[in-house]
């Protein structure tokens, strides 16, 4: 099986399985556009080695995966959270890094993985209060007083969800 | 030149990758969290400053961050850092603000619009997001209970072209939501949510008489989920910038010269001790409201107020036995040739008994009849019988006009029919004058 080499934004080398790197659709037509496996290392400018070795390792597992619908996205009432045993554990990283892939997976147009990235996301933001969210994601609240005194209000009914 | 102050275009590439935390705060510093900001004067941010795409993003990568590194070490430093204003990435390489603007979009798609008036107070990039008409589709077409070919003819034509813009109509037209007004107490706009079947939370004895106060009048319109609760969002940020939505021929915000179509309410009258319904004549179903209109550019909380203004003076200052109305929506025409052009609301108006006169329906052996409560208050009452039709009347008009006449169906003896005992109270067209 014909391989091919990643170069990741910090120059770090890696060879991967053709079959799998096309799971990125950005690398996928890169090489249709170029028609033959490339001797030189394909450059992953907004991804670093971890996070490219991440991703790596998601495509190598879901390599046999169908390709998703291409109009998944049209009735968006119909998503679910669910997210699969596999996929669960290998989401199970700090936050930064949990970001870092679903920005790499969006840069790579890797439909599956950012899904199941913003499933996570979703997922912990759930059932949470406005200020649970923040505390949880380190948002800052710029509120004065005043706009935290009506922000308390109007989470009243929240709060008792 | 004062200390700390440098010049960028003789520092070059150095201070350029120094710039990049600087923008991260400047941007998250002009988030808006609510709507709390909004009303006290805050300016609403634009999308356009909102985070570009991914695509085009850079991070800070090594280069930056060693860069970054040596910049902090030379620039003037804070001995006591500001711990109480956590940028967004002093503990997180990138944090969730950061994130392209189609990504929050995406992780919103995943939870249910019932978060939709949580999330919409974390921050402004959430609201704005859940205010597109992709979202407010989904928060208010999973409200719909069910579809009749009424609503499908109003409102499929436009499901083909996808997020239209926001369509309230499906809110107004199922009934999910409703305004209290009652005397002497502030108004209230509150929202029927299906609650999780999981939900053991138990309620304050003030939240149960609520929600007790609310089923009865909530059921006597429409069938109540097995477990639902009750959420106001009348202080809520997306209840005050959700706007209504015409859909049909007449769209245009200036459907007709007064500036919008109408609002039309088909009143029903309510007994407070009994809660049972008292339907007005067919003749009067639909009152026009004169001095109000809404149009596609109404909000939920616009449309609110104008109901509460209308009926503030048209029933509450108007007639002291009434203690108050719930209005649903309990209809929503496109304006077409044979429809009304406007939003129908169903007015609840409770009426408290004129004193002397306790009137009350009672269930004797199967069947249903009436009586007065207080035989002396008989005197100003001619009652009769015909056949199975009761009536009373009070000819010297003791009481006010919306009681001056009560007829009912009294149900034959033998019949098992569980129908309630349905009267009609007449003169109630005087409530809309």
């Amino acid at each position: 099986m014909s391989q091919i080499t990643l170069l990741s934004s910090d120059n770090v080398e890696m060879k991967v399985d053709k079959e799998v790197a096309e799971r990125s659709i950005l690398i996928k037509n890169m090489l249709e556009d170029v028609g033959e496996t490339p001797d030189q290392a394909i450059p992953i400018p907004n991804v670093n080695e971890g996070v490219l070795r991440k991703v790596i390792e998601w495509c190598e597992h879901h390599r046999n995966d169908p390709p998703p619908p291409a109009d998944e996205d049209s009735d968006s009432r119909k998503k679910s959270t669910d997210i699969e045993e596999w996929d669960q554990k290998f989401m199970q990283v700090d936050q930064e890094m949990l970001f870092e892939i679903i920005l790499a997976a969006n840069y790579l147009d890797i439909k599956p993985l950012l899904d199941v990235g913003c499933k996570t996301v979703a997922n912990m933001i759930k059932g949470k209060s406005p200020e649970e969210i923040r505390k949880t994601f380190n948002i800052q609240n710029d509120f004065t007083p005043e706009e935290e005194d009506q922000i308390r209000r109007e989470n009243e009914w929240a709060e008792d969800r | 030149m004062f200390l700390g102050s440098q010049d960028t275009s003789t520092t070059g590439g150095f201070d350029k990758a120094a710039v990049l935390p600087d923008i991260c705060k400047i941007e998250r510093a002009k988030y808006i969290p609510s709507t709390a900001a909004a009303n006290l004067g805050r300016k609403k941010p634009k999308r356009s400053r909102l985070v570009q795409s991914s695509k085009a993003t850079s991070k800070i990568d090594a280069k930056h961050q060693s860069l970054l590194s040596q910049t902090t070490t030379e620039a003037p430093v804070n001995p006591k850092p500001d711990v109480t204003t956590p940028s967004p990435r002093s503990k997180y390489g990138i944090s969730l603000l950061l994130l392209p603007l189609e990504i929050h979009e995406k992780i919103l798609e995943y939870l249910p619009y019932q978060e939709h008036f949580t999330l919409a107070q974390v921050c402004d990039i959430w609201m704005e997001v859940l205010q597109t008409d992709k979202f407010a589709v989904k928060r208010y077409r999973t409200l719909r209970v069910g579809q009749s070919a009424v609503l499908k003819r109003w409102f499929e034509p436009t499901l083909s072209e996808r997020y239209q813009r926001a369509t309230t109509n499906f809110l107004l037209y199922n009934q999910k939501l409703f305004l209290e007004i009652y005397r002497d107490e502030p108004s209230t706009a509150t929202l029927i949510i299906a609650d999780k079947a999981d939900d053991t939370r138990i309620l304050s004895r003030e939240e149960r008489v609520l929600k007790k106060r609310r089923d009865q009048v909530v059921n006597i319109c429409q069938v109540l989920p097995q477990n639902h609760k009750y959420v106001e969002i009348h202080k809520l940020a997306l209840f005050e910038r959700d706007t209504i939505f015409f859909v049909g021929q007449n769209s245009s915000p200036k459907a007709n010269s007064r500036g919008g179509q109408g609002i039309y309410f088909s009143s029903v009258c309510i007994n407070v001790h009994t809660h049972a319904r008292i339907r007005n004549p067919p003749e009067t179903a639909y009152m026009a409201a004169p001095d109000f209109f809404c149009s596609a550019d109404t909000t939920l909380k616009g449309l609110m107020e104008g109901i509460n203004k209308h009926v503030t003076k048209h029933v509450l200052d108007k007639y002291e036995q009434v203690c108050g109305c719930v209005a649903f929506f309990n209809c929503y025409s496109k304006g077409g040739a044979s429809d009304l052009p406007g939003v129908v609301i169903e007015l609840l108006v409770f009426v408290v008994e004129p004193q002397d006169q306790h009137l009350y329906v009672q269930n004797e052996a199967g069947y249903y009849t009436a009586q007065l409560k207080d035989s002396s208050a008989a005197e100003t009452f001619n009652f009769g019988f015909s056949s199975s039709q009761v009536s009373f009347r009070a000819p010297k008009k003791t009481t006010k006009k919306t009681m001056s006449e009560i007829s009912g169906q009294r149900l034959p003896e033998n019949s098992a029919n569980k129908e309630p005992f349905a009267a009609v109270l007449g003169g109630m067209e005087y409530l809309f004058i």
